[in-house]
């Protein structure tokens, strides 16, 4: 999804409307920070359900051939491998995904094994070197050996909008969504308090906010993947092009 | 503009209108007139406490500033020794400047506050506020990065008049503005002659509570002496009740 970092909404602008929603504008039932909390939290599921936020980040290949999954990233889409600087690359190479692959290092393990070493179930294949692999696991990106020489990693990844603890500043398009999400969760923990009270009206808001199709985070999930015009034009025109 | 002095002064001249020989001191009469006023704020005030918890969902017109007593520069003290009881070493505090009423969660501490050092235009109360805790609560609030105690994001506790702070340790923040719903007193200075401090619509309840207490205490010794001898009866017979329907049981019926 498109958006301007010069259209993100503060987190106040959000509670500005959502402590007059719930009837709490002197901040005595429930904290300030326990509200930001919340809109933090709304970010994130909006993260894990809408891929909204793509990122891409640079780091040195690692020697010991193993690199931390960067923090917040939750849905590793590209792993580039190159020389030269992140602002310079001189040449690059697409790294794809070998499975069960682990290693620190110097050895390794894999289901498929180098051609000639015994197996009674899997056969072997005829193994090179300079494919260019890596697997995810255990919160680890694991290259093959054929990456060695290499400087840099270039990682493209779905990531969580907003670490936590720093203020979660809000894309235009998800403001109301977040107001409604911060909303449904006061009403909820007021539930357990006054449970004849709430009820009604976080039934009412959780409706508004999880009814499919209407509801507002069906809303935010059909706008995030929605094509961009400049994708949708771009592709009738490669479409229409026939010749490819 | 109805002054203490006016009402106390109207029930004195209610009250002697009962017995002419008779006379309660007019310092009295202040002092009943106190307890009324205070009872009376303090239950307008209580409906404040009825509604923040949330069982109305609306702000009434309850929610009032009338009693709402705002007091600027409060000296925040950091204490280098402990003293038992509420004092604790580097444990930062302020001392309740007045009385308040003893609401349900602290609620007679209206805010607590101190201008946010970015934004300058600000008043203190819309910069940064301090959120009411407890002790106990407060092992909760230390478990999230958001609600932590931080300058940004300060919170106090009562204990008595004293008011320790969380989340200034770190920070130079030496006043603090504070509103407080504070108690009315009948005998500081300028009480008697200022506009009573109380919505003129409750003075009725004051002046009747203070006339059935006056009447009450204008009553002659022998009137409260409970001798019963309105309600005298004739004696009750002390011989043995019998049932008129009960026959008398035949002994020998049931002898073998």
């Amino acid at each position: 999804m498109q958006f301007s970092v010069d259209d993100l909404i503060s987190p106040d602008q959000i509670l500005a409307d959502v402590l007059l929603e719930v009837d709490d504008e002197d901040t005595k039932t429930f904290n300030h920070g326990w509200y930001i909390s919340q809109i933090q939290q709304a970010l994130e599921e909006l993260s894990f359900d809408t891929f909204f936020n793509e990122i891409y980040l640079d780091f040195t290949f690692p020697t010991d051939l193993r690199l931390k999954i960067p923090k917040g990233a939750f849905n590793v889409k590209k792993i580039f491998i190159y020389t030269g600087e992140d602002c310079d690359v001189a040449s690059q190479t697409n790294v794809y995904i070998k499975q069960t692959y682990f290693t620190r290092g110097e050895g390794k393990s894999t289901m498929m094994n180098r051609a000639g070493i015994s197996d009674p179930f899997i056969s072997g294949y005829n193994y090179s070197d300079s494919i260019y692999y890596a697997s995810l696991q255990n919160g680890y990106i694991h290259f093959g050996e054929g990456c060695i020489g290499h400087t840099m990693v270039r990682v493209y990844f779905n990531g969580i909008f907003t670490d936590v603890g720093a203020a979660p500043f809000v894309p235009r398009q998800f403001r109301q969504v977040v107001k409604t999400f911060v909303a449904e969760k006061f009403y909820r923990n007021m539930k357990s308090r006054k449970p004849r009270v709430f009820r009604a009206i976080h039934s009412d808001t959780y409706n508004m906010l999880y009814k499919a199709y209407d509801g507002e985070w069906d809303k935010a999930m059909q706008r995030s993947k929605s094509l961009d015009s400049k994708f949708r034009e771009d592709m009738g025109e490669y479409l229409s092009k026939g010749n490819w | 503009m109805t002054t203490l002095r006016q009402i106390a002064g109207a029930v004195q001249i209610q009250l002697k209108q009962l017995g002419d020989d008779k006379q309660i001191p007019f310092l009295l009469m202040v002092q009943w007139c106190g307890f009324f006023i205070n009872k009376y704020r303090y239950e307008k005030g209580s409906q404040r406490e009825y509604i923040n918890q949330g069982v109305s969902g609306q702000r009434k017109s309850a929610d009032s500033g009338n009693y709402l007593a705002i007091y600027s520069d409060v000296p925040v003290v950091v204490p280098t020794v402990s003293v038992s009881p509420n004092i604790v070493k580097g444990r930062k505090y302020i001392v309740l400047p007045e009385t308040i009423y003893d609401y349900l969660r602290d609620e007679g501490i209206d805010y607590i506050s101190y201008a946010d050092f970015d934004v300058a235009c600000q008043p203190s109360f819309a910069g940064v506020r301090f959120t009411r805790t407890t002790p106990t609560k407060a092992k909760r609030i230390y478990m999230s990065d958001y609600e932590e105690p931080k300058p940004s994001n300060p919170y106090f506790f009562r204990t008595g008049n004293y008011i320790p702070l969380l989340g200034i340790e770190q920070v130079n923040v030496n006043t603090l503005e504070v509103g407080l719903i504070t108690t009315f007193n009948p005998f500081a200075t300028g009480s008697l002659d200022s506009a009573l401090d109380m919505g003129e619509e409750g003075f009725d309840y004051v002046v009747k509570n203070v006339l059935d207490l006056g009447r009450f205490m204008l009553l002659v010794p022998q009137d409260r002496l409970n001798d019963a001898s309105e309600t005298k009866t004739e004696e009750a017979p002390k011989g043995r009740v019998v049932s008129v329907n009960q026959q008398p049981i035949d002994e020998e019926e049931y002898a073998v």
